[in-house]
């Protein structure tokens, strides 16, 4: 809804009562049509693909070597980014109490959903990871004592990743336990019973919300610590300690600011489609896609600051060893996968968000974000396939560049099917777990208000402690 | 609820103008006693450059010691002005209004005094010329390396200064133009001219805000590259142990704001003690800052243990020689419990408590304590390094500061603190236009039967 103003100002607020607001997001969430299955039918297609490009890849290659399974890894990681990055959205802004991120807060929350695919990816990931020894790892393995802790690196990853996932549905559930109630007091038969039981008898009451604002502060801080923690483990277990000799201990904190950026184009790319798809324009307005763009923007200019802080310093020092590295990870045989990758995160960001007037747009973050997240899969590519290919992962420094790897079509196959199979996963939970956080908005429409300022009508924000 | 006094124009002219125009005579007392350190130091400084730079406990190989790390800090401290400045300004956050000035000034004269510490380490500091751009002396073909971050220094440094002086006196004009108009005789003058004609009309205003914006997001890059040129000084030397990390740029960022913020709490709580200003400063302030505190502290501390884990990844004797002399060898080993308390493991418990957050004296000494672990930080980074105490190295040594060392890092504190507080007796430290404007902008809205603090927002 728009309130005008003298001036040309316009100011954004939704106007609806909280009963309409439960009507319409429920009335979306149970409604599914023939469009909708027929989307899941395709996305569970390709998912299927996916998974027979894997068999395929398993009776070429087998397990005994990491080698072929570079572009599997790519794909956790790419997974690990955007999917699993995208709850980080949601997490921020309620931190800082920001109130525009109250309509897309559950969007970026239903994506943890994804953590499953990430499970099953990583089963065969782990069979084929070299194990520690002999080689560099984060791990604190002792090469003089050939001593490392108990079941590293696999038993960790599988376990970082493990409570990322569970934490993950954890804060989902918790976020969306009004909700469920909301939902159980206007649904009959099967949904109604699961909704009973996921409300856990929740009636609203004083001590109940305390309950439910502390859980997800610390659930939501946790949240965040896994999933750098799970940033710093995949770059260092399934990238550079496969490389013998590397040491770029800027990777991982890039890698984890690359989740930031791709989980914001994540975001704004499910709520321009939500937004379209289910009628939800009057909720998710210019002023989500404002916000976010405008993170975006800063996170591109820093993913840039992050990468050339690393290169420079390989760059700079130019011992046999780095420029080796150099050849293997940027101007050897993934050069142009690394020039696309520069384009698109960053270069073509830059000199489209940096006009406010497609920053305050629908369409301008949403196609800025389809590029953000293309750069981010060909960065994946380029760091894990690359990793993937050193043959002698004990070896003191890299002996040989290795050649580049060209993905077969089993591969492809598998790239297809796992961004398939996250978004499948998704498209299947937001009809049974409401897509717009509905407690969130009536909150804030209890605080926030448009009044005059002299003569000129603004938004009124109200923080609350 | 929030404390929130409504003031008017009036008041707020006469409590943040009160040190400029009714200056206290304890004021003046404590800069004479800040201005005896600071002479200790000119004296020290004159000392070194009579008796050359063997004044200093300065060796081989330890060729950089208490100075750089002086220097390395007060360019971290620098780094406050901008961070809280630029950035809450461009994100509109209401809460910034009472600390964006002091935050500039800290980074002004943090930053002079930084600019210092290369004087005090050339024996013959008058040659400093030649490191500058206009000194380079291509008629006898003595080129500097243009590639290297010791050439980029200056021009960084230069640049955020300039720019950050910029900022100062670009967002000081429409109070200088009330100082004009409350001063007389050759104050007056000095004001007037500096006002450069304000009157505050509409257009006079839009120019104003619209140079502010630009200037706050044009000076973001500079502030990301003065500190990273300054990592890169260690970082690009693949010669010393711990220092060829690729992380060390935005570590050392990161470093430096988590310094900076906790400096510019410290002053604003003095500035609050020292002048009774509990109505502009007050705990809610200290509160979002501390909040702020709790996410740059954590950032800090994650770039931190991937730095220090990295020094354990390879395996190799020399790295293990230097996470050896960092952990368990005295000094050191005493130098880093206390920076690993100081910096991260009893302030940032602490800041999670809300009584904590708005306690004006326990978040005065959390940040000072701050400070104290990211100077030992900075200790802990570049010493250690240059030892180079490791098996089969033949030049290891060890490092003592002299006292010329000493009173010269002593003095930087003098003069840091000397420089506000003479920015304080001149210009107004809490900007008197952001406070009214904060007042226009406050209101609240009714919840139930609860008043909630709100604020109009501009978009």
């Amino acid at each position: 809804m728009h309130n005008g103003g003298p001036h040309g100002h316009h100011v954004d607020l939704l106007v609806r009562t909280p009963e309409q607001v439960n009507e319409e997001v429920l009335s979306w969430t149970t409604r599914t049509s023939s469009k909708y299955w027929l989307l899941v039918l395709a996305l569970a297609g390709v998912t299927v693909l996916g998974v027979i490009g894997f068999i395929m890849k398993a009776s070429d290659d087998g397990f005994d070597s990491h080698m072929p399974w570079g572009y599997l890894a790519a794909g956790l990681a790419f997974i690990l980014t955007t999917s699993l990055s995208a709850p980080l959205i949601a997490l921020a802004p309620r931190f800082a109490k920001a109130h525009w991120t109250r309509p897309i807060s559950r969007i970026a929350e239903i994506w943890s959903v994804a953590g499953l695919l990430a499970l099953l990816i990583l089963i065969p990931l782990l069979v084929t990871l070299p194990s520690a020894e002999g080689r560099n790892t984060m791990w604190f393995y002792d090469k003089v004592a050939e001593d490392w802790p108990v079941g590293a690196p696999h038993l960790y990853i599988a376990l970082g990743l493990i409570f990322l996932v569970i934490n993950g549905f954890g804060l989902l559930w918790a976020s969306a336990i009004p909700d469920f109630a909301a939902a159980r007091e206007r649904t009959t038969g099967w949904r109604k019973v699961w909704y009973t039981r996921l409300s856990l008898g929740w009636v609203g009451t004083k001590r109940q919300w305390r309950g439910l604002r502390a859980g997800l502060g610390v659930l939501g801080a946790f949240y965040f610590m896994m999933l750098v923690f799970a940033h710093t483990y995949v770059s260092f277990d399934f990238g550079q300690s496969l490389v013998p000799g590397m040491r770029d201990s800027i990777m991982p904190t890039w890698q984890a600011l690359g989740g930031i950026q791709s989980a914001l184009a994540t975001v704004i790319v499910t709520a321009f489609v939500i937004r379209a798809a289910g009628g939800f324009k009057d909720y998710i307005n210019v002023n989500q896609f404002w916000s976010m763009a405008k993170l975006m923007l800063a996170s591109s200019l820093l993913w840039m600051y992050f990468w050339w802080s690393g290169f420079i310093v390989l760059w700079y020092g130019k011992t046999p060893l780095q420029q080796d590295l150099l050849q293997l990870m940027w101007f050897g045989p993934y050069k142009t996968i690394f020039i696309m990758t520069l384009l698109l995160s960053f270069a073509v960001p830059l000199l489209l968000l940096m006009w406010n007037g497609l920053r305050k747009s629908i369409w301008g973050p949403a196609l800025v974000s389809l590029f953000i997240l293309s750069g981010a899969f060909l960065d994946k590519i380029r760091i894990y396939v690359s990793s993937y290919s050193v043959e002698n992962v004990t070896a003191h420094v890299l002996e040989t560049v290795p050649e580049g790897v060209t993905p077969d079509s089993s591969d492809i196959m598998m790239l297809m099917g796992v961004v398939s199979g996250a978004i499948l996963l998704f498209t299947l939970a937001v009809k049974f777990i409401p897509v717009i956080s509905m407690w969130e908005v009536r909150e804030g429409m209890l605080l926030q208000e448009i009044r005059p300022l002299k003569r000129l009508p603004l938004k009124v924000l109200a923080k609350p402690e | 609820m929030q404390q929130r006094p409504t003031l008017t124009e009036i008041e707020i002219n006469r409590d943040l103008l009160r040190p400029t125009l009714d200056t206290p005579m304890w004021f003046y007392g404590l800069m004479a006693f800040l201005s005896i350190f600071a002479a200790a130091a000119i004296g020290a400084f004159a000392w070194a450059i009579n008796h050359g730079t063997g004044v200093y406990g300065l060796n081989r190989p330890v060729m950089w010691g208490f100075l750089l790390v002086n220097f390395v800090f007060w360019v971290g401290i620098s780094h406050a002005g901008v961070m809280l400045s630029a950035i809450l300004r461009l994100a509109n956050a209401e809460w910034r209004r009472p600390a964006t000035r002091a935050a500039e000034v800290l980074t002004v004269f943090a930053l002079g005094t930084a600019a210092m510490h290369p004087l005090f380490h050339l024996g013959r500091p008058w040659r400093l010329y030649w490191s500058m751009p206009p000194g380079y002396d291509f008629g006898r073909g003595i080129w500097p390396d243009i590639r290297s971050p010791f050439v980029w220094d200056p021009t960084a440094i230069s640049t955020y200064l300039t720019s950050t002086a910029l900022f100062v006196g670009l967002l000081l004009i429409p109070d200088l133009a009330v100082l004009r108009d409350h001063s007389s005789g050759m104050r007056q003058r000095m004001y007037s001219a500096m006002s450069l004609g304000w009157r505050g009309n509409t257009r006079q205003w839009k120019l104003q805000i619209i140079a502010g914006f630009l200037l706050s997001a044009l000076i973001l890059p500079v502030f990301v590259s003065v500190h990273s040129i300054v990592s890169w000084d260690f970082a690009v030397q693949i010669a010393v142990e711990g220092w060829n990390a690729t992380i060390f740029a935005p570590y050392f960022v990161i470093g430096a704001v988590h310094s900076g913020v906790a400096g510019v709490i410290s002053i604003l709580a003095l500035l609050r003690w020292m002048f009774k200003w509990e109505n502009y400063i007050r705990d809610d302030h200290f509160d979002a800052l501390a909040r702020l505190m709790i996410v740059v502290a954590v950032a800090w501390f994650y770039f931190f243990i991937i730095e220090f884990m990295m020094g354990f990844y390879p395996n190799e004797e020399p790295e293990l020689s230097l996470r050896n002399l960092q952990l368990t060898q005295w000094p050191f080993n005493a130098a880093f419990i206390v920076f690993a308390l100081t910096s991260f493991f009893i302030p940032v418990p602490l800041w999670l408590f809300r009584k904590v957050r708005r306690n004006v004296a326990l978040m005065f000494w959390t940040c000072v304590l701050v400070n104290i672990g990211m100077w030992l930080e900075r200790f802990l980074i570049i010493i250690p390094s240059l030892m180079r105490k490791q098996v089969l190295t033949f030049n290891w040594g060890s490092y003592n500061p002299s006292p010329i060392e000493l009173i010269l890092v002593g003095g930087s504190f003098a003069m840091v603190f000397l420089g506000v507080l003479t920015f304080v007796k001149f210009f107004p430290i809490i900007p008197l236009a952001d406070a009214k404007e904060g007042e226009i902008m406050a209101t609240e809205i009714r919840v139930g039967k609860v008043m909630v603090p709100a604020a109009y927002r501009e978009e």
